[in-house]
């Protein structure tokens, strides 16, 4: 101990003489507080990225053919021939339909959820100085951005990027002649590299770093969930990697993994050995796959866990549940994979294990929703801007998990397979769930980070805006898709137009294409207030008096606005559960701090902290 | 600021960071190289018979490795206890042999293994016919009229130990495997390959497909069927054909004792051992070569871990040192695993 106490002295010394340049402070920082920031910006950014790419399609797939107003001429300018005319063409379609769901998951929520806010707060939460290696945190950034430069370099390469799918199915994604294909497969490995060392760094910090007193019953369900999506992301992300590596061998060395024997493309044999399995690469892609729709939800659920206890000022229902809860969900989530695959011809046998895994895994998700509307029973609920995505949270959540049941038993998926409903039941989880998690986060933690809050009227008229949109975006889905249309068709469907005398989809399955496309653009609309308000606030926002604004219990409040390097102040000794809201032995108090004194509190409020 | 057990363990859970980051880190490497494993397993149950290679490799070569990086593996433990014992030039010792061992290992694979595959080529025939006429011609070579049994021995090592599939197997997709000495182009010229590259070994390493027969009016191609089935009658030297292949002029020797010459017209497919011949070669290669990457990582730790400023780090903070050998050494005996899995599924079942 006394070989760690000179050292702090010296480094206190040090910190005095040597300013940090710009470039060590905002850039290259191994600060965790500085990289999530990044994180969340970089995610942020693409998540309105992919936004756009799906505003261009969803014009295509209302009024196929027709000139995209403005950004048809931007695209033709960038990308040529592709956007001919300002049209999309079946091809660009298919790259922006690829990289829509690839930006999405790997480039937005990913970096946003799991990196950005498990890097800005976990090491707060457990009251540890920073990450357990900030400079390979550092590097998982570095190796993230230069992913999604590869990414985003692939639109503009001859022939444009991927174009398979974000699944990237073989042989499919294998005989696409361009070269999109490998930037994505290239890209891939670089977020994965880069997930791969988050996921070793979360865990290690969360199993080392907690401060004293910090026992694992006294985490925040935030962190349970961090800690539980970087075991996802450490076993389940490797096998994806392995098979990118072979998917790599497929195109540029012409082996074939898999691909079969007697392979014809455009009617002609290809020159491959064959004896490879496409079935090979839908497994391995779909091990990660499924336990990467709860790394995408967990953080999510961690968020609105927080922001449920601190709007409802009542602890956690279930507390206990929900940690038992999330392991087995993590660990079913390794052995549901299959049920994406039910019309690969894999097996009846096979479809029946992966079918009964699916409704077991229900189960521990059922429990943690039910936790958190059990926490909401008469609680005095205070709606901001944050609890108010929290809150609208759990609905779509809900929408978007009992939706996935059909899908889940394989003769209902028979019918249901490729098409619309499926969109719609995992942007059900994903769009209004994990993103409105994301949006909470946002205004929730935001004045910890910056020292101001955001516009709570602006806020709430986002919150609504996108909660009334979200749901005429996809909700219709619902029933295009019980209607027979299939996903991934440029056209929305109208080559298969019901005609007189012809079956075929309903014309009102068709024109509903374009009511979504009204309401998708109202969906954009209602970011704008948001987009506004984040930035404006930096500056302009009311500041906050203390440094535990929504009165608190959690660590991440007890430290200095925003945090320096190091993050807290003095020694720190945690002495109470996550979430002592409205304890009865406290009445002097509705909260009680985790570092709080084990003895009974006196004051009200804490003073603001200065760093010393 | 000081991040807290970096060096000393922490007491509930009796690990220091980074050995919690090593195990990690490892565990998610399994789940990488437990992929390719599964992806092995299954092309293989699903291969056709006569498409899986069981006797291809040399398991000498193989086995020597094996005890390579086994040996390594003890090294890198004595480099890590000699820190423990204070003694930093032993410790400086055990870590160059260990790299030594590494560089070994390398060396095997990069100057012989991979480049004797891809040096290696086989051919399969348009039609049984065709595939009789230059086995027979092969046969001859050895003084044999009849290519029946050699060919049901060699076909059989190759691809068949069990001696089950000889007859589900056509004879024209039983390949011939050996190297290509020379061809002969439509005006009836002959060329050899050591001139068209000029560079030994490599020369045409996986040069030649299928296709490049077309390209180079190829109208007869001069194979020399390997040795260790088709036996030259004059009992010419096993390394005279690689050395009339590397080097231009040796050829002069004449290649008729030991290669026959395979039309164009009978050539259904003509691909060397590269990773594109079979799935078998395409998971050799990229599981040994995946490996091999982790060797060169180990290697580049390893001698970083040899610069001057570890020097000082160790004047400084031995225990941090040496914690840090110490991970490199969990690493290590983790690429040793991995290749004590390779080396059976690859060379041995």
């Amino acid at each position: 101990m006394e070989h760690t106490k000179t050292h702090v002295s010296h480094d206190a010394g040090h910190g005095e003489h040597h300013e940090q340049s710009f470039l060590t402070k905002y850039i290259f920082s191994s600060d965790h507080k500085v990289i999530g920031i990044q994180y969340a910006m970089c995610g942020l950014l693409f998540l309105l990225f992919g936004f756009t790419l799906i505003m261009a399609m969803r014009w295509q797939i209302a009024k196929p053919g027709v000139p995209i107003p403005i950004l048809g001429d931007i695209l033709q300018a960038l990308l040529g021939n592709v956007a001919k005319d300002g049209t999309m063409t079946p091809a660009l379609y298919n790259t922006f339909g690829a990289m829509h769901g690839t930006i999405m998951v790997f480039m937005g929520i990913v970096p946003l959820a799991f990196a950005g806010f498990g890097n800005y707060v976990v090491p707060l939460q457990i009251g540890a100085p920073d990450m357990a290696f900030p400079r390979l945190n550092m590097a998982s950034f570095w190796v993230f951005f230069l992913g999604c430069v590869v990414m985003f370099a692939s639109f503009f390469i001859p022939g444009g990027a991927a174009q398979a799918g974000w699944t990237s199915y073989s042989p499919l994604a294998s005989v696409i002649p361009t070269d999109g294909q490998v930037y994505w497969l290239v890209g891939m490995v670089l977020l994965i590299t880069s997930s791969l060392l988050g996921a070793v760094n979360f865990i290690a910090t969360i199993i080392q770093l907690r401060a004293p007193g910090m026992t694992w019953m006294r985490l925040p369900f935030f962190v349970w969930a961090q800690f539980i999506t970087a075991f996802l992301l450490l076993l389940a992300f490797p096998p994806l990697e392995a098979a990118g590596v072979m998917q790599l061998m497929d195109k540029l060395a012409g082996t074939s993994f898999f691909l079969p024997t007697g392979l014809f493309v455009a009617g002609q044999p290809i020159d491959i050995s064959g004896g490879g399995s496409p079935l090979l690469w839908q497994h391995l892609f779909w091990f990660l796959g499924h336990p990467e729709v709860y790394v995408l939800i967990l953080p999510a659920i961690g968020i609105v866990t927080e922001i449920v206890a601190n709007c409802t000022r009542r602890p956690i229902w279930g507390y206990k549940v929900m940690v038992g809860g999330i392991f087995v969900l993590g660990f079913l989530s390794f052995i549901v994979w299959a049920h994406h695959m039910y019309l690969t011809g894999m097996g009846t046998k096979v479809a029946t294990f992966f079918q009964t895994t699916t409704m077991i895994i229900s189960i521990p998700s059922v429990i943690l929703l039910t936790c958190l509307f059990m926490s909401l029973w008469r609680g005095s609920i205070r709606f901001t801007a944050a609890s108010l995505f929290a809150l609208a949270f759990l609905p779509m959540f809900g929408i978007g998990g009992l939706t996935g049941l059909p899908l889940g038993f394989n003769f209902t998926d028979i019918h249901l397979h490729d098409t619309y409903y499926v969109i719609a039941h995992f942007h059900y989880v994903i769009a209004p769930g994990t993103i409105f998690g994301l949006f909470a986060g946002v205004y929730y933690w935001y004045p910890k980070a910056t020292g101001r809050k955001m516009n709570e009227f602006w806020g709430k008229v986002h919150f609504w805006c996108s909660l009334v949109f979200m749901n005429l975006v996809f909700f219709p889905m619902f029933k295009q898709g019980m209607d027979g249309l299939s996903r991934r068709m440029s056209d929305g469907g109208a080559t298969y137009a019901g005609q007189d005398g012809v079956l075929g989809l309903a014309p009102q399955t068709i024109s509903t294409n374009l009511d979504i496309a009204y309401a998708a653009w109202g969906l954009a609309l209602a970011q704008i207030p948001f987009i506004v308000n984040f930035f404006w606030s930096i500056r302009n926002g009311e500041k906050v008096t203390s440094d535990n604004p929504w009165h608190s219990t959690t660590l991440e409040w007890q430290t200095p606005t925003p945090p320096p390097h190091g993050n807290f102040v003095g020694e720190l000794q945690v002495n109470h559960g996550p979430y002592e809201y409205s304890h009865p032995d406290h009445p002097e108090s509705d909260y009680l701090p985790q570092n709080a004194p084990a003895t009974p509190l006196t004051t009200g409020a804490k003073k603001t902290t200065q760093p010393v | 600021m000081d991040i807290p057990y970096t060096t000393k363990d922490r007491p509930d859970t009796g690990l220091y960071n980074g050995k919690v980051g090593i195990w990690l880190f490892l565990a998610s490497e399994v789940m990488l190289f437990g992929a390719l494993f599964s992806a092995y397993v299954l092309l293989r149950v699903g291969s056709e018979p006569g498409t899986w290679s069981l006797g291809l490799m040399n398991k000498w070569v193989g086995a020597f490795n094996t005890l390579v990086l086994i040996a390594s593996s003890v090294t890198i433990v004595l480099a890590w206890v000699s820190l423990k014992l204070k003694d930093f030039a032993k410790y400086r010792y055990w870590q160059w042999v260990t790299i030594v061992f590494a560089l070994m290992f390398l060396g095997v694979k990069w100057s012989y293994e991979w480049p004797a595959k891809l040096t290696h080529y086989d051919i399969t025939f348009v039609s049984n016919e065709a595939a009789a006429r230059v086995f027979t011609d092969a046969a001859k070579m050895t003084g044999e009229t009849s290519y029946t049994n050699r060919l049901h021995t060699a076909w059989g090592n190759r691809y068949d130990p069990n001696k089950q599939d000889y007859a589900k197997v056509e004879l024209k997709d039983k390949p011939l495997d050996g190297h290509i000495v020379g061809y002969i182009d439509e005006a009836g010229h002959e060329h050899h390959i050591g001139a068209a590259f000029d560079i030994p070994f490599w020369s045409h390493a996986f040069a030649w497909r299928t296709t490049t027969l077309a390209k180079k009016k190829v109208k007869s191609l001069i194979f020399a069927p390997a040795h260790d089935s088709w036996p030259a009658k004059h009992g010419a030297a096993a390394g005279a054909v690689r050395v009339a292949e590397a080097k231009p002029g040796a050829h002069a020797t004449g290649h008729a004792a030991h290669s026959i010459t395979v039309p164009r017209a009978d050539i259904q497919r003509l691909s060397s051992f590269e990773p594109k011949h079979s799935t078998f070669f395409a998971t050799y290669y990229t599981l040994t070569g995946l490996h091999a990457l982790h060797v060169l990582g180990g290697i580049i730790v390893m001698l970083y871990h040899l610069l001057p400023c570890n020097h000082r780090l160790w004047l400084r903070d031995p225990d941090r040192f040496a914690n840090r050998i110490e991970i490199t050494g969990l690493f290590w005996h983790f690429v040793d695993l991995v290749w004590i899995f390779l080396f059976p599924i690859l060379y041995l079942l």
